[in-house]
């Protein structure tokens, strides 16, 4: 469960949030909507501890959100998977490599290549795995950084426009993993301009 | 996976390559720009039409070991008797003065402030002697001429004070400032290049007596110096601590100044000191072109504005270049380092950053080493070369450690900076 209370946050003398609050459920979906500079990806970068509030508390699994930075990579690595808007990718990396880094140290060899030939094949990029992300599409990029993210089964999946650059045949096979994701107990929250994306979505939050 | 490990490892190995050979060049060009500075202007001033004499100041370059006597004197030999310049040899090793009881004012390092007083000393057998480090400057005979030396007590040198044979008591001038405690004739032990002779001296030089070593520039004082001989030990060597002792002379006597006419170029010179080295299996001597008349001189001159901007500008160029490739690469590591603290342990990325550039670093410092050494066959600046480099990746691992610590994460991840 994911808690915001009375969060204020500003970039420069611009007001992006104000004594916001919101409560997220375990095992849901959430889209947040709105307008560029509404504040998705803010309140995408404040859940992921990648920025901090001004004021107020975040709470995850009752426990508030602490400010060390240390403590906070910790938190990303242990209970986030994160799907950045721009993919994030090591270019100079094939994307086996990139899909594998968050277990690379944690898990063996074989189940490694186990579990990325699995989504692999879920995401239809099994035969680009040699291949570095300069050498892929926008929308291969795309989903070599959701693979990244769902690889080591987090608690809670970050989103930001995770079909930004998909068609809509791409798009439905991401929503069915994103609810197989839920099935096994994972809160998603995913940011889009995308409205019929969002029809999956548990809760829908638009932001002002 | 193996295969593509495989490829993300030969893609780094290139792109480190890569960096290594552009540095190398970078480092070699700065390298050369910066130690042949003074043949750069030479080549150039040799050109000009004026007829005035030019200086070349040389340097032994090469190895002090006892083999290397015998080609030093052949050497010296032939550089006397070449026709296209004149040696002064002028050297300032200090002498060992046994049982010394002067004033300190004459020591070694006295003016400086790092006068050691007396201590002891080893000569090549051995034998230990209490002795004072005591300014002394070896002359070859046509240095008094050349700067209107002249003694205004005894005598001054004569052709036979330079023909010595191991054991003959050495004939020496005093500078003006030793009239006040030693006499003609008065004589006393001292090791010279951590050999034993006596000494005898013959005369005191005039006061304000001086010699410029570089052929112009400061003037070099030499009232309170021990004035030797630069002679010549004519006798074959008995022993491999006499050939060392000669190995150490003449290299001494060989690193010199060279007088020669406007008409030869500083470029023939060098052909000739080259030709005369390598007959006698030494490595090149390091040149450096002065001018009597000083740079001033020609310094209003628009071709030589042109050739010292444009100097510079190579210089800059290549230092310009080297940071800004160590400052792309490290740029993109900071996108990675990004993507790696989000979903891996940044320790890693930043610890295999720093050893990356120190090895690039490292790299291109020897390989600059063995480009010197192919091309000029002496590593002179090699240790201020490594120094650099050492300063280079402290400088380096400061900033990546700083860059680091102030990385905006979520910069990266809405921009989507290109990171290859």
């Amino acid at each position: 469960m994911i808690e915001m209370k009375n969060l204020v946050k500003k970039y420069g003398g611009k007001v992006v949030f104000s004594n916001f609050s919101l409560s997220i459920q375990q095992s849901s979906i959430v889209g947040l909507y709105g307008r560029s500079g509404s504040g998705k990806t803010t309140l995408l970068n404040l859940i992921g501890g990648l920025d901090l509030p001004d004021s107020g508390d975040i709470l995850v699994n009752h426990k508030k959100l602490t400010k060390s930075l240390s403590e906070l990579a910790d938190y990303r690595r242990t209970y986030l998977g994160i799907i950045p808007q721009s993919f994030a990718l090591l270019n100079f990396k094939s994307a086996f490599y990139n899909i594998a880094l968050p277990l690379i140290g944690k898990a063996g060899k074989e189940e490694i290549e186990k579990e990325i030939e699995i989504l692999s094949e879920k995401l239809e990029i099994n035969t680009l795995l040699k291949d570095r992300p300069t050498e892929l599409s926008a929308g291969e990029r795309q989903r070599v950084a959701i693979a990244r993210a769902v690889i080591t089964k987090p608690a809670v999946i970050l989103a930001d426009e995770p079909t930004s650059a998909l068609d809509e045949t791409t798009q439905s096979i991401i929503k069915d993993l994103f609810l197989q994701e839920q099935n096994r107990g994972c809160t998603i929250i995913f940011s889009s301009h995308n409205k019929t994306f969002g029809e999956f979505a548990d809760k829908i939050i638009q932001l002002p | 996976m193996r295969e593509c490990v495989r490829n993300d490892v030969q893609r780094n190995q290139r792109n480190f390559l890569i960096l290594i050979v552009i540095n190398t060049l970078l480092f070699a060009s700065i390298y050369f720009m910066s130690v042949y500075e003074f043949n750069f202007y030479g080549f150039y001033h040799a050109s000009l039409p004026n007829k005035q004499k030019q200086m070349m100041l040389i340097d032994y370059s090469g190895k002090f070991t006892s083999d290397q006597a015998v080609p030093l004197i052949n050497t010296d030999q032939q550089m006397k008797k070449s026709k296209l310049f004149s040696m002064y040899e002028m050297y300032d090793q200090f002498i060992e003065w046994v049982h010394y009881s002067g004033p300190d004012k004459f020591g070694d390092g006295y003016e400086e402030g790092h006068f050691q007083g007396e201590k002891s000393v080893y000569q090549y057998n051995g034998k230990t002697y209490a002795s004072t480090s005591i300014k002394s400057t070896q002359l070859s005979l046509n240095c008094f001429s050349k700067f209107s030396l002249q003694t205004d007590r005894g005598r001054g040198f004569q052709e036979s004070d330079y023909n010595l044979h191991f054991g003959d008591t050495v004939p020496v001038l005093l500078g003006h400032e030793f009239t006040e405690t030693y006499k003609v004739g008065d004589q006393f032990k001292a090791l010279y290049l951590f050999s034993l002779f006596n000494f005898e001296v013959v005369g005191f030089l005039k006061e304000d007596s001086y010699i410029k070593q570089n052929g112009y520039g400061p003037a070099s004082y030499l009232d309170r110096d021990v004035i030797l001989p630069m002679f010549n030990i004519t006798d074959s060597p008995k022993n491999q601590d006499d050939a060392f002792f000669r190995t150490l002379h003449y290299s001494n006597k060989t690193s010199c100044l060279l007088e020669y006419d406007s008409s030869v170029t500083a470029k023939e010179i060098a052909e000739e000191l080259n030709r005369i080295s390598s007959s006698n299996g030494l490595p090149e001597y390091q040149k450096y072109k002065v001018t009597e008349d000083g740079l001033a001189q020609i310094s209003t001159n628009q071709m030589y504005r042109a050739l010292s901007v444009g100097k510079w500008l190579v210089f800059f160029v290549c230092m310009g270049t080297f940071i800004l490739l160590i400052n792309r690469q490290i740029k993109a590591h900071l996108v990675d380092y990004t993507i790696y603290s989000l979903f891996m342990s940044y320790q890693k990325i930043s610890l295999s950053l720093m050893l990356e550039m120190t090895a690039c670093i490292l790299a291109s410092t020897f390989f600059t080493i063995l480009i010197i050494l192919a091309l000029s066959k002496s590593l002179m600046y090699a240790g201020e070369l490594l120094l650099s480099s050492g300063l280079l990746i402290v400088l380096l691992t400061v900033y990546i450690y700083f860059k680091m610590q102030h990385v905006d994460l979520k910069k990266y991840l809405v921009e989507g900076e290109q990171n290859d």
